[in-house]
């Protein structure tokens, strides 16, 4: 009997030595905010703690800032999923992973799954805030349309924001910050939105920006797509730009990719194959 | 569209009746008709029913007993397609429980019955009048699950009366009430509640009202997808509610979603574009990753012309059209989706749409050729 309770000692002492999952999320949210990535993806090598969701929000943000957009956009929706089945979908964290997917989901030009979740992260920031002005009017933007195709409606009706979202309980408290910005992720990554502007002739006339992650876009980047030919005479438009490190989407009437200053378009496909 | 509310419902109604203490008028063709009912004979029991029910009313047989053996006839008659009959014997039986039951819901059944078998035989006002009654005898009752579905069913009727001549918006008044009853019930998924649905949408559509037209083509086409009708009318249904959901704000679609939830019913998974999933929708392919793409626009929409005839016979109508816009801008390949209730609107609305022209569908800065476009048209004689 004194054996076992020994024993029993001695593993309680060995499971306290190693972190909770929430405790490595925590910290790599810390390492996050230091910008310290390098020391942040320490913390995220514990695979017996994925599918914990402050570790994987953690992983999404981490494959968020690599430019890993299809990761971010599956490990960030699911945290959102399982945090609105906790009854915590009225947080900024959920807000912001929520722009994460919807994001992502919009680099991975897939509109409907963006559509929904730029929705939600509108929707939640509304009620509890998360969102920067700008990064709510991107999410209004990106998610104007919702409803309108059938393929929103299961989703809004099963998703859990559809209906005025609780007010979280003090169970939703702790779970590591999100942040959506600053610093650089990986180099010549930038998700970018502008609105544009068009004159008379259909040339961009002004450019603004609404969002940028991770950081402010270079003026010779904004300078490149001033100019530019566009369909639309006199419109005003905002347009998702994912430079890695050449974005494609304002290639309007044969004109070369946008690309972040010092890249041409053919580093795309060297970075698409690196990857 | 038809209403295929099943006539074996009546069958359902058909009763015992004991042969004992009555005259042998009636009897005797009972017995005939036990016994063919016993064989599973329906077409050998018909006439003895019919015997025996006239025999009843000759001999001054007690009401209750008169009733169930009209109520037996009329449930043969009604499976043997002989409404006219079957509709007189409902009623018949419907007078009799109302004279010694009062207003209960198997009277209320009983004239339901009667209408349906109307209906059938095509007699209007005769339809209209026994439904009125079975509606004023529910309206008066508890409601209940058993209640609303019988207003569905009795409302359901009126509505399709409505609906073949034409009326548009008595068939939609109908519809609505018979889909606000249905609701009570739960969800239910067959083909009347979807072109009930539809009715309600169209009568809405026809009136400006976006949201409430939007609310039930999306229920019909949610109920369409579920069902097993055919894929022509479930695209009509979709893409009429696709376009209906686009004419309302953000804030009414969203609005619209809740109200779709709490109706119970729900889109069914359909995610395989390929069989046909979604293909009412925007008529848009799916492009690669990355494809820029600018939809069509109009430029010029000559206004359609209202067919003469039908503006002084004072008719009003709508048009769902579904086009092509070409890489010039040119518009081809129309097809008119719906029309009521004359062709002829639609035939104007066709000779309209042909002289419009567009902004052609960029796809990566290519002009190309746009299928798909949907739009609708209100035929409305205004003061």
């Amino acid at each position: 009997m004194i054996s076992a309770l020994i024993t029993s000692a001695a593993l309680s002492v060995a499971v306290q030595s190693e972190p909770g999952c929430e405790d490595s999320a925590r910290d790599a949210a810390f390492a996050f905010s230091r910008s310290d990535d390098a020391a942040a993806t320490e913390f995220l090598d514990r695979e017996a703690c994925h599918g914990n969701a402050a570790f994987d929000a953690m992983r999404a943000v981490a494959a968020w800032r690599q430019g890993n957009f299809g990761e971010a956009a599956a490990l960030a929706e699911g945290v959102v999923i399982s945090r609105a089945r906790n009854g915590c979908a009225r947080t900024r964290e959920v807000a912001r992973l929520a722009f994460i997917a919807g994001a992502s989901y919009l680099a991975e030009d897939d509109e409907a799954l963006s559509r929904y979740h730029f929705w939600v992260a509108h929707r939640v920031s509304d009620a509890g805030g998360g969102l920067t002005r700008n990064e709510r009017d991107v999410a209004e933007h990106f998610s104007e349309d919702i409803g309108t195709y059938r393929s929103d409606h299961r989703r809004m009706m099963d998703g859990g924001f559809l209906d005025p979202l609780p007010t979280p309980g003090s169970a939703c408290a702790g779970f590591p910050s999100v942040q959506l910005s600053p610093a650089p992720p990986r180099d010549g990554v930038l998700f970018l939105v502008v609105e544009l502007r068009t004159n008379g002739a259909g040339r961009v006339s002004r450019v603004e920006e609404m969002f940028s992650f991770p950081d402010a876009p270079p003026q010779a980047l904004i300078d490149s797509i001033e100019g530019r030919l566009a369909f639309d005479t006199r419109t005003r438009q905002q347009v998702a730009l994912v430079l890695n490190p050449c974005a494609d989407q304002l290639t309007w009437f044969d004109r070369e990719p946008v690309c972040l200053p010092g890249y041409q378009p053919e580093d795309s496909q060297a970075q698409a194959a690196a990857d | 569209m038809r209403l295929v509310a099943a006539a074996c419902l009546a069958l359902a109604l058909a009763a015992p009746v004991a042969a004992q203490g009555l005259p042998d008028s009636v009897s005797e063709p009972y017995r005939a008709y036990q016994t063919a009912m016993e064989a599973g004979d329906e077409a050998a029991a018909l006439d003895p029913a019919y015997r025996a029910w006239q025999a009843a009313e000759t001999a001054g047989v007690d009401a209750e007993t008169t009733g169930l053996l009209a109520d037996n006839y009329a449930a043969l008659a009604s499976a043997a397609g002989q409404h006219e009959q079957a509709a007189a014997a409902f009623a018949r039986s419907a007078e009799i429980l109302a004279d010694t039951e009062g207003g209960t819901l198997l009277t209320a059944e009983t004239w339901r019955l009667a209408a349906m078998a109307a209906y059938q035989a095509g007699e209007e006002s005769t339809t209209e009048r026994y439904a009125s009654r079975a509606i004023d005898i529910l309206s008066a009752l508890p409601a209940s699950r058993e209640v609303s579905a019988a207003i569905f069913q009795t409302e359901t009727i009126l509505a399709y009366r409505q609906f073949d001549r034409s009326n548009m918006r008595a068939a939609g008044r109908h519809a609505e009430r018979a889909i606000t009853a249905l609701l009570e019930v739960g969800p239910v998924a067959n083909m009347d509640a979807a072109n009930i649905a539809f009715f309600a949408g169209i009568a809405n559509a026809s009136d400006y009202n976006h949201e409430e037209a939007a609310f039930y083509f999306t229920i019909a086409s949610y109920i369409y997808g579920a069902t097993s009708g055919d894929a022509e009318t479930r695209q009509i249904a979709e893409a009429w509610a696709y376009y209906s959901r686009t004419t309302i704000d953000d804030d009414d679609r969203l609005e619209l979603v809740r109200r779709l939830d709490a109706s119970g019913y729900r889109p069914v998974e359909c995610d395989d574009e390929d069989a046909g999933c979604g293909a009412g929708e925007t008529g848009l392919p799916d492009y690669p990753e990355g494809t820029d793409v600018e939809d069509a626009s109009p430029i010029h929409r000559r206004e359609v012309t209202y067919p003469s005839q039908l503006l002084s016979a004072g008719y009003e109508g709508i048009v769902l059209i579904r086009f092509a816009v070409e890489a010039d801008g040119d518009v081809d390949d129309i097809q008119v989706l719906y029309s009521v209730p004359h062709p002829a609107f639609g035939e104007a609305a066709e000779r309209a749409v042909r002289h419009w022209r567009y902004n052609p569908l960029r796809v990566d800065g290519v002009a190309t050729r746009r299928e798909g476009v949907v739009t609708q048209f209100i035929f409305q004689i205004t003061e």
